[in-house]
C-alpha cells in the first residue's frame, strides 16, 4: 500500500479536530460570529432543539453578507445559513473527508457522533497538521507558538 | 634540501565521496515528492491583490465576488499585507460600518509570511502548520507576488500527483 493510500485510510478521529460551536436557529448572525470568534474556528453549526445539526454558518457566508447586506448582522442566523450540511462520523476515513470537501467545495465538515450530534469541526488545516506530524519526519519543525498568540499575531490568512 | 614529493594516482575504488553523506534517505514516495518538488509545480489558486489605499468595503466586495478567502495587499507588486476571512471575522465584523470606508492598510495584517516559488511543498506545509495559516503568498526571487497557496491546492496536488500510485 502506498504512503498516500495509508494517509487516505487514516481516520478522521486521528486528525487535530477543532471545537464545534453551536447556536440555535433564532440566534442572530452577530451571535453566530461571536461563537466562531470565541472558539477560534471559521464555522458554527446551527442545531435544532434536539441538538441535531440543521445548517452551518461560516466566514465565507459572513463575507457574502457583509458585501451584500451589512445591515443584516442582527437578523436570525437561520435566514442566512447554508442548509445543505454535510456531516461525517468519527470513523470516516480521510479519503472520505477529502472526497466530501472536493465534491461540494466545502471548507469545513461537521463531525458527528453515532447519534448524529455534532462533536467537532474539521477542515484542511487539520489535515495539513496530520501530514506534517506523521508523514514528513524530516521536515525541520519549529516549536509551535501558543495558539492564542498565533491567532492574535497571525501574519497569514 | 627538500625531497621531491611523489604523487600517487587516487584509487577510484577507495574514493569516498564526502557529498554522499548529505544525500537524504526519504522514507517514502510522498516524502520525496514533498521535499524535491518546487511550489512552481503546484497549481496556485486564483488570487487578488489590491493597493493599500483600497477601501475595506471594496476589498470585501472583491472577496465575495471572486469567492476567495484572502486578498494580498501589495505596493509595487510586493506583498505588504494580507486581509483574510479570519481577519474580517475577528476585527471587522463587529463594527463593519466604521471599517467599510477605511483603507485596507488599517485592517490588514502587515508583513505577511511568504514562501518562494522554489520552496518545496514540504516547506510550505510546515509554514502553514506552524503559523496556523490557511493561505500564504508566494513571491519570486525579487520578492514580487506571483501567487497564493492554500490548503486546498496542496491537498489537490497530493491527490493528483498520487492518483496513479
Amino acid at each position: 500500500m502506498s504512503t498516500l493510500n495509508h494517509l487516505m485510510h487514516d481516520r478522521i478521529g486521528q486528525l487535530d479536530l477543532r471545537p464545534c460551536p453551536t447556536v440555535h436557529p433564532l440566534a442572530t448572525v452577530d451571535e453566530a460570529n461571536a461563537a466562531m470568534r470565541h472558539n477560534r474556528v471559521g464555522a458554527v453549526i446551527i442545531v435544532d432543539q434536539a441538538g441535531k445539526p440543521i445548517g452551518m454558518f461560516n466566514e465565507k457566508l459572513l463575507i457574502r453578507l457583509l458585501a451584500e447586506r451589512p445591515d443584516a448582522l442582527g437578523e436570525h442566523v437561520v435566514r442566512h445559513m447554508a442548509r445543505h450540511l454535510h456531516t461525517l462520523p468519527l470513523s470516516a476515513s480521510i479519503g472520505d473527508l477529502l472526497d466530501t470537501m472536493r465534491m461540494h467545495s466545502l471548507r469545513w465538515v461537521c463531525v458527528v457522533d453515532i447519534t448524529g450530534r455534532p462533536v467537532a469541526l474539521t477542515g484542511l488545516r487539520g489535515l495539513i497538521t496530520h501530514v506534517v506530524e506523521n508523514y514528513l519526519p524530516d521536515v525541520v519543525k519549529v516549536h509551535p507558538i501558543e495558539s492564542h498568540l498565533a491567532m492574535a499575531f497571525r501574519e497569514g490568512a | 634540501m627538500l625531497k621531491p614529493r611523489h604523487r600517487h594516482e587516487p584509487d577510484p575504488t577507495s574514493f569516498d565521496d564526502p557529498l554522499r553523506r548529505y544525500e537524504t534517505n526519504y522514507r517514502s514516495d510522498l516524502d520525496r515528492t514533498l521535499h524535491e518538488d518546487a511550489m512552481e509545480s503546484v497549481e496556485m489558486m486564483p488570487f487578488a491583490c489590491v493597493e493599500p489605499n483600497t477601501s475595506v468595503g471594496r476589498v470585501i466586495q472583491l472577496m465575495a465576488g471572486l469567492d476567495i478567502a484572502c486578498v494580498v495587499v501589495v505596493r509595487r507588486d510586493r506583498p505588504v499585507g494580507i486581509l483574510s476571512e479570519r481577519d474580517v471575522l475577528d476585527r471587522l465584523s463587529c463594527d463593519y460600518d466604521l471599517w467599510a470606508g477605511r483603507p485596507v492598510s488599517d485592517a490588514m495584517t502587515p508583513d505577511p509570511v511568504v514562501v518562494h516559488e522554489t520552496d518545496s511543498p514540504a516547506h510550505v506545509l510546515n509554514v502553514m502548520d506552524v503559523g496556523m495559516f490557511r493561505h500564504v503568498p508566494i513571491v519570486d526571487a525579487d520578492g514580487r507576488l506571483t501567487g497564493v497557496i492554500g490548503a486546498r491546492r496542496i491537498t489537490r496536488y497530493l491527490q493528483r500527483h498520487f492518483a496513479s500510485v
